[in-house]
């Protein structure tokens, strides 16, 4: 079965495969033996295909977060749900949601749903980074949904509103 | 007269919290906190004798309410209450409020947070003292025509808050055309932030350096500077790296702006901890920026390079104790540097990240100091600034104090939520950074630094093996095709 990780910005797909009494990454069209090992002081070994790095990981959810001793660099990588990218291909799409561009609290809410907006409209004011930002209406649409209300804090990526284009049903 | 406290009220959280805390129980003091639920998991809960909750309308506006802040003192018993910094560290009328209480501030009078909190009446108060003020600055006294007049001082402009600090709502505006729409924005963000939309607008200066000096007063009129502070190196007009001593003052001038900057906090009869700001031009002239009528987030670098406790000295003075030295008393030794630890992603513009801190493990070491507000299993929101803990180094010389602030980020260890540790790293190693050249526009000058490096073949198969290997949804569906050959698990000892 073919995955899909997040390293920062790109997307990579790979498998994880059994062979004999261990796994297999199957990426780019070859395959590296792959082990996983944990040590006594709370770090790991990672394996692949002969070469050995210790590291520190912590998982939570989709998110593993590698730690490399070595150096001290650290990654993250999320493993991208298969449903969930069902989902985004399926109905509802992508390109009708505003998202959070990056953390931050709604300092204004200036539509409700069910309203028309014109392009460039301010729909919602957020404050990130202690700037504003207005997010306004990139196309004229009626305004379907607000997932958010003044106030409330935000993670990166959250939807914000979901904007319908004029016509649509 | 003198008269000592029991209860310390630390109205604040996070890493300042924790600063104060150490102070005032070092002292013999009981250290009582206050905190919203947001910060329950924070280590200053668990740290004071004492910790009240406090609730607000949103998690800031809890640490922002002076009734909240007066019940906790009354509640906890204070006869002090230390401010920290932000918050209502220089509200004038929470002083007042304090001392109408019967308790005592760990700070300015009101009436110098009146002076010096006002952008516009602390740069004409220094003016008329014949101290150096930036050119171009004007005020404003007269809405309607504020637009016009701010285009007059001529592009790029700087506008800020008259009432603001710490690079809330300051913005440069580089064409006229912008000017109407960022006044708007600006004075939004002050009537938020500060309950004051008035604007005041500089022409802005390329290439400055933030050079500051530290001032202590006590209550008997005598005032001392602690040396200066280089904070030129800033994203968003906020300070990521301090240090000193500054590397572009020789000596001469080193004294000269100290001088002054002690000369200033006298005439304006300044009494406890503060901070004047000064912009400092490549070809040695410098002029008044701003006071700043508080402990500083950096005050750190200045404590390891004099040896001075500056919150303990905040609190004796506040006793109405002199101070226990005289100006000739005070000396730098070494070089120290202080490194912000933020939860942000400089390749992305520096916007802050949220997650649960998973692992933390801080650094220790010779001359090694960590000033840190987080706990393992703490929640890191948008809800509050995002900066999570301070590393601050201290050498012989400005390189072993950078060789020791790149061995502790390459120990500390944060899982979790993304910090900016790699970045800073990338900073201090930059050739410019390690001669001593920079300016509040490095950042911007030197974009690369921002930027992720590329991820190398090896490395990223290691990953991917490390996310495969630990998801138990990729593990599950490995195991899920029938093997010829048995597996015993991923886990091989």
């Amino acid at each position: 079965m073919h995955h899909l990780f997040a390293i920062g910005d790109d997307k990579i797909e790979a498998s994880l495969v059994r062979r004999g009494r261990g796994y297999a990454l199957l990426h780019g069209g070859c395959e590296y033996p792959v082990a996983l090992r944990a040590l006594e002081d709370g770090e790991v070994e990672i394996e692949v295909a002969g070469r050995i790095s210790r590291a520190r990981i912590a998982r939570e959810r989709d998110d593993t977060f590698v730690r490399f001793i070595l150096n001290g660099e650290c990654h993250a990588v999320r493993w991208i749900d298969p449903l969930v990218r069902l989902a985004q291909a399926g109905g509802g799409s992508l390109d009708d949601i505003a998202q959070a561009p990056m953390p931050g609290t709604v300092i204004a809410v200036q539509v409700k749903a069910g309203e028309s907006v014109t392009r460039g409209q301010t729909m919602i004011v957020i404050e990130s980074m202690k700037l504003e930002t207005a997010i306004v209406a990139w196309r004229d649409g009626v305004i379907k949904a607000l997932h958010v209300s003044p106030g409330q804090t935000f993670d990166r990526a959250a939807p914000l509103v979901t904007l319908e284009a004029k016509g649509e049903e | 007269m003198p008269r000592p406290f029991r209860t310390v009220l630390v109205a604040n959280r996070g890493e300042i919290a924790m600063r104060v805390l150490r102070t005032v129980k070092a002292m013999g003091l009981r250290g009582a906190m206050v905190y919203h639920a947001a910060d329950r998991d924070a280590p200053a809960v668990t740290a004071a004798d004492l910790a009240i909750p406090i609730s607000g309308s949103t998690p800031v506006g809890a640490y922002l309410d002076a009734n909240e802040i007066l019940r906790a003192a009354t509640q906890a018993d204070a006869d002090a209450i230390h401010p920290g910094y932000g918050f209502l560290a220089e509200n004038a009328a929470f002083v007042r409020r304090v001392a109408d209480a019967g308790l005592v501030f760990i700070g300015p009078a009101p009436e110098a947070i009146d002076l010096m909190g006002d952008k516009v009446r602390a740069r004409g108060f220094v003016e008329r003292r014949g101290f150096p003020v930036a050119p171009s600055a004007i005020e404003d006294d007269d809405p309607a025509s504020f637009a016009a007049r701010a285009a007059k001082v001529g592009f790029p402009l700087l506008i800020k808050p008259s009432a603001g600090g710490g690079g809330k709502g300051m913005r440069i505006v580089r064409e006229a055309g912008a000017l109407d729409d960022q006044i708007t924005r600006a004075r939004s963000e002050g009537q938020r932030y500060f309950g004051d939309g008035r604007l005041y607008v500089e022409r802005y200066v390329e290439r400055p350096r933030h050079i500051e000096v530290q001032v202590l007063g006590d209550a008997h009129g005598n005032v001392v500077h602690l040396w200066e502070r280089e904070c030129s190196v800033q994203r968003r007009f906020q300070k990521i790296v301090e240090e000193t001593p500054s590397p572009a003052l020789e000596p001469a001038k080193r004294n000269e702006i100290c001088a002054t900057a002690a000369a200033i906090a006298r005439a304006a009869a300044y009494r406890n901890a503060g901070t004047v700001e000064f912009i400092y031009s490549e070809d040695g002239t410098f002029y008044f920026l701003e006071m700043n009528t508080r402990l500083q987030v950096e005050h750190p670098v200045t404590e390891a390079v004099t040896g001075i406790d500056l919150v303990a000295e905040q609190i004796r003075v506040a006793m109405g104790e002199r101070l226990r030295f005289c100006q000739d008393d005070v000396r730098q030794r070494g070089h120290a540097i202080e490194l912000r630890i933020y939860a942000e992603e400089p390749a992305r513009n520096y916007a802050p990240a949220t997650g649960r801190i998973l692992r933390l493990g801080l650094p220790e070491g010779p001359g090694i100091r960590v000033d840190s507000g987080v706990r393992e299993g703490q929640q890191v929101t948008a809800a509050f600034d995002p900066m999570l803990a301070k590393l601050i180094t201290h050498g012989d010389s400005r390189g072993e104090a950078i060789a020791r602030a790149r061995f502790a980020l390459e120990h500390f260890v944060l899982l979790g939520c993304a910090i900016n540790a790699a970045f800073l790293d990338r900073l201090l190693a930059h050739p410019a950074f390690a001669r001593g050249e920079i300016h509040t526009g490095f950042l911007d000058a030197h974009p690369e630094l921002a930027a992720n490096p590329p991820i190398d073949s090896d490395t990223m198969l290691a990953l991917l093996a490390a996310a495969a290997l630990s998801q138990p949804q990729v593990l599950d569906a490995a195991r899920a095709v029938p093997e010829p050959h048995a597996s015993i698990g991923a886990w091989r000892n």
